[in-house]
C-alpha cells in the first residue's frame, strides 16, 4: 500500500511542469472573468452615481431634463402671483409655469421645483423691476405664497424661511453682520392691523405657537423652528399664507406693548406670556437674556451693538464692560413694564441699536428671502 | 504515465468547475446589487424633494440723513470742546453739513443748554472761496458765507424775560418726560441745564451734489460772545439735528 501512495505522490517533472502550466491558465480564466464582472459593476455603479447627481441637482436649479428620471407626482404645489424682482437677475432660478386658477393667474412650481417669489404691491421690499430702492430701518411689508393643492382631505406641508445676506459682488458676508440681519430684519406669520402689532414670530429665538388661518387652516411653529401648514383641502385650489417682515426703525418697538412712545412704529410683541394670553403674540422667554449677551471677541449680540470694528482694543474693552453693566434683563423689563423708565437708559439702548443698523447697513448688500418646503 | 494523465485531469476539470461556478455567483451577486442601488436612489431623492420660493433686494444704510463736519467728513471731527474767549476774535467758526443719498426735505435743529453764554448762530454756506463773503477755513477746505444773512429760524421755547428755556409747558414735559399727568414732574431744573430748542423756520432743501454723488447743504455755526464771558470751566451741550419728515 505504501508503496503505490508514494508511487502516486512522487510526480516527474514533466508533470509538475504541466499542472504548472494548468494552474496558469486557470488563473488567467479567472482574471479574466474577475475583470469582465468588474467592468460590469463599475459601469453600473457610474449609471447610478450619475443618475443620483442628476437628480439632486436638479431639485434646486432648472436643467436640461434628458437623463431624468420621472418621479410620482407631489401632492401639492407652491405658487406666487405678482412680478419678478429687480435684482432677481438669477437666470438659474425660473419665474415658474403660468398657470391659471379660479380667474386669477399664478406662476407655480411644478416643472421647476425653484421659482422666484414675485411681488405685488403689499410687499414693500423695494425691489420692484425699475424702480428698486432696498430696504432700510422702518421698512415693512408682506409676501403672500400660495400652496396649491394636488391632493384631496388632509394636506400637511412643512417649511421655513431663510434670510441670506450677500455682497455686493456676491461673496459672503462677514459672520456677525449676518447675526445682525437675523436679529433686525424680522419675519411674522401675522400682523394685527387694529393694534398695529404683530404676531407669530419667524425667528430661532422665538417660541411654538400654532396660528388659526382664514382659509380654515392652521399654522404651526414647531419646536424645532419648522412651520407647518395644515389644512383640509380640494385638489387644485389655492390657499394664500402670508409672512409680514419688518425692519424696525427703533429699538423701542421690541420692547414696548403699545405704541405711546414709539408713534406710529408697530409693536413686534404687545404681550406677555400669562394666563390665557395666546403666546402667539407674546415676547418670546429668554429674549431679553440674549440681547444682554456678550458673547467672546465680539462686538455685538444678534441685537446690539455697543463698539465698532475700528475702535482701539482698550475702547471695544471699556464699551463692553459699559454695556454689560447697563445692560441687564432687569432693565429691559422695566422699561416694558414703564416702572422706573429712565430716558438716558432708553436712549443708550436706542444707540446700541441703531449702531447695528448702521453696521447691516455698511456690511451687506443684498438680502434674498428663501422659503422652502421639506 | 496514462494513470498520471488521468489523475492530471482530474485535477484540472475539478478546479475549473469550482471557479466556474464562483463565477457564476459573482456575476448574479454584482447585478443584484446593480439593481437595488437603482431602486434605492431614486426613492431617496423622491423623498427629499424639495421646492423653493425666493427673492433678493437691496439692504440700505439707515441714516437716510447724515450730519458731517466740514465736507461729509466723520463728525466725530467737528471740534467744540474747547473754547478760548479771551483771544481778540469774540467768536469762533465751525463747518458742518448735512448730506444724503436721497433728494429729501429737512428741518435743521439745534439745541444747548445755557451754563456759558454763548450766541449761536448757524449760516448756509457754499464751497470755496468768494472773494467779497466772509470765509472760514476747516478741516482743509475754504467756504464762503454772508454773515449778514443767518439761517431763518428761531427757539421754539425761549422765555421772552430770562432768555432761558421756559421752566412749564410742552418742551419742558416732554424734556422731562412727563407724558401723562401720572408720573413725577421735575418742576425743579436748574434754569441753565434746560436746553434751548432752535429749529428752521421752514424745510431745508438740498441744492447741490458732492463729487460722490450725495445731496449736501453746508453750514457755518458761529459761537459768538461779549465780554461778560470768560475762561470758567464751564460746560455746555449742544445737539445739532436734522429732523425729515418722510409720510409713508
Amino acid at each position: 500500500m505504501r508503496k503505490k501512495q508514494t508511487e502516486e505522490n512522487k510526480l516527474t517533472a514533466e508533470e509538475y511542469r504541466l499542472r504548472a502550466k494548468m494552474n496558469m491558465l486557470a488563473c488567467k480564466n479567472e482574471m479574466k472573468i474577475f475583470l469582465f464582472t468588474g467592468l460590469v459593476l463599475v459601469t453600473a455603479l457610474t449609471i447610478i452615481t450619475v443618475i443620483a447627481v442628476a437628480w439632486f441637482a436638479s431639485n434646486r436649479e432648472v436643467q436640461g431634463r434628458n437623463m431624468m428620471v420621472t418621479i410620482a407626482g407631489s401632492s401639492y404645489e407652491l405658487a406666487v402671483m405678482g412680478e419678478k424682482g429687480e435684482w432677481d437677475t438669477d437666470e438659474s432660478v425660473s419665474t415658474g409655469e403660468e398657470q391659471e386658477i379660479d380667474g386669477n393667474n399664478y406662476w407655480t412650481t411644478g416643472k421647476d421645483s425653484a421659482i422666484l417669489w414675485a411681488l405685488n404691491d403689499n410687499s414693500n421690499l423695494e425691489n420692484q423691476k425699475g424702480e428698486g430702492r432696498g430696504i432700510e430701518p422702518g421698512s415693512r411689508g408682506s409676501m403672500t405664497f400660495y400652496i396649491l393643492a394636488k391632493t384631496n382631505d388632509n394636506l400637511t406641508v412643512n417649511f421655513s424661511l431663510q434670510m441670506i445676506g450677500q455682497l455686493e459682488d456676491g461673496g459672503k458676508i462677514p459672520e456677525d453682520a449676518a447675526e445682525l440681519m437675523l436679529g433686525h430684519i424680522l419675519l411674522f406669520a401675522g400682523y394685527d392691523t387694529d393694534n398695529s402689532s404683530y404676531c407669530g414670530w419667524i425667528s430661532e429665538d422665538a417660541e411654538t405657537w400654532t396660528m388659526n388661518l382664514d382659509s380654515n387652516a392652521t399654522l404651526k411653529r414647531e419646536e424645532d423652528g419648522t412651520l407647518t401648514w395644515t389644512g383640509n383641502v380640494e385638489n387644485g385650489k389655492v390657499y394664500p399664507v402670508t409672512i409680514y417682515w419688518i425692519w424696525p426703525d427703533t429699538f423701542g418697538q421690541y420692547l414696548f406693548k403699545n405704541q405711546v412712545r414709539i408713534g406710529k412704529n408697530p409693536v413686534l410683541f404687545p404681550d406677555d406670556k400669562g394666563e390665557g394670553i395666546d403666546s402667539i403674540s407674546a415676547l418670546p422667554e429668554g429674549l431679553f437674556e440674549k440681547m444682554c449677551q456678550t458673547p467672546e471677541g465680539a462686538v455685538s449680540n444678534r441685537y446690539l451693538k455697543w463698539s465698532r470694528e475700528s475702535d482701539l482694543e482698550q475702547e471695544k474693552q471699556l464699551s463692553k464692560e459699559e454695556f454689560k453693566e447697563l445692560v441687564t434683563v432687569e432693565g429691559l423689563l422695566n422699561i416694558r413694564n414703564e416702572k422706573e423708565y429712565n430716558i438716558a437708559f432708553y436712549g443708550k439702548l436706542c444707540n446700541y441699536y441703531n449702531k447695528a443698523d448702521q453696521y447691516i447697513g455698511e456690511n451687506i448688500a443684498y438680502v434674498k428671502l428663501k422659503l422652502e418646503t421639506k | 504515465m496514462r494513470y498520471h494523465k488521468r489523475v492530471q485531469k482530474k485535477l484540472v476539470t475539478k478546479k475549473s468547475a469550482k471557479s466556474h461556478v464562483w463565477q457564476v455567483w459573482q456575476c448574479i451577486a454584482s447585478v443584484i446589487i446593480a439593481c437595488i442601488a437603482l431602486l434605492v436612489v431614486p426613492t431617496l431623492s423622491w423623498l427629499s424633494y424639495r421646492k423653493s420660493l425666493e427673492t433678493t433686494t437691496r439692504v440700505n444704510r439707515p441714516n437716510a440723513l447724515v450730519i458731517g463736519a466740514g465736507d461729509a467728513q466723520s463728525i466725530s471731527q467737528l471740534e467744540l470742546s474747547d473754547v478760548d474767549v479771551s483771544g481778540v476774535q469774540k467768536f469762533k467758526d465751525v463747518v458742518f453739513c448735512v448730506y444724503s443719498k436721497y433728494n429729501i426735505s429737512y428741518y435743521l435743529q439745534l439745541a444747548h443748554t445755557t451754563n456759558i453764554g454763548f450766541t449761536y448762530t448757524i449760516f448756509p454756506a457754499t464751497m470755496g472761496s468768494d472773494g467779497e463773503a466772509d470765509t472760514v477755513s476747516y478741516l482743509g477746505k475754504e467756504y464762503s458765507f454772508d454773515s449778514n444773512k443767518t439761517l431763518a429760524g428761531q427757539y421754539i421755547n425761549q422765555s421772552a424775560s430770562t432768555q432761558l428755556a421756559e421752566k412749564t409747558g410742552t418742551y419742558h414735559d416732554k424734556t422731562y418726560n412727563r407724558l401723562d399727568g401720572t408720573e413725577k414732574s421735575y418742576d425743579n431744573v436748574q434754569a441753565h441745564a434746560e436746553p434751548l430748542y432752535w429749529k428752521t423756520n421752514g424745510e431745508q432743501q438740498f441744492n447741490q451734489k458732492d463729487e460722490i454723488g450725495d445731496y449736501i447743504n453746508y453750514y457755518v455755526l458761529r459761537i459768538s460772545w461779549n465780554d461778560e464771558i470768560w475762561n470758567n470751566k464751564e460746560t455746555d451741550m449742544v445737539y445739532l439735528m436734522a429732523e425729515s419728515l418722510i409720510t409713508e
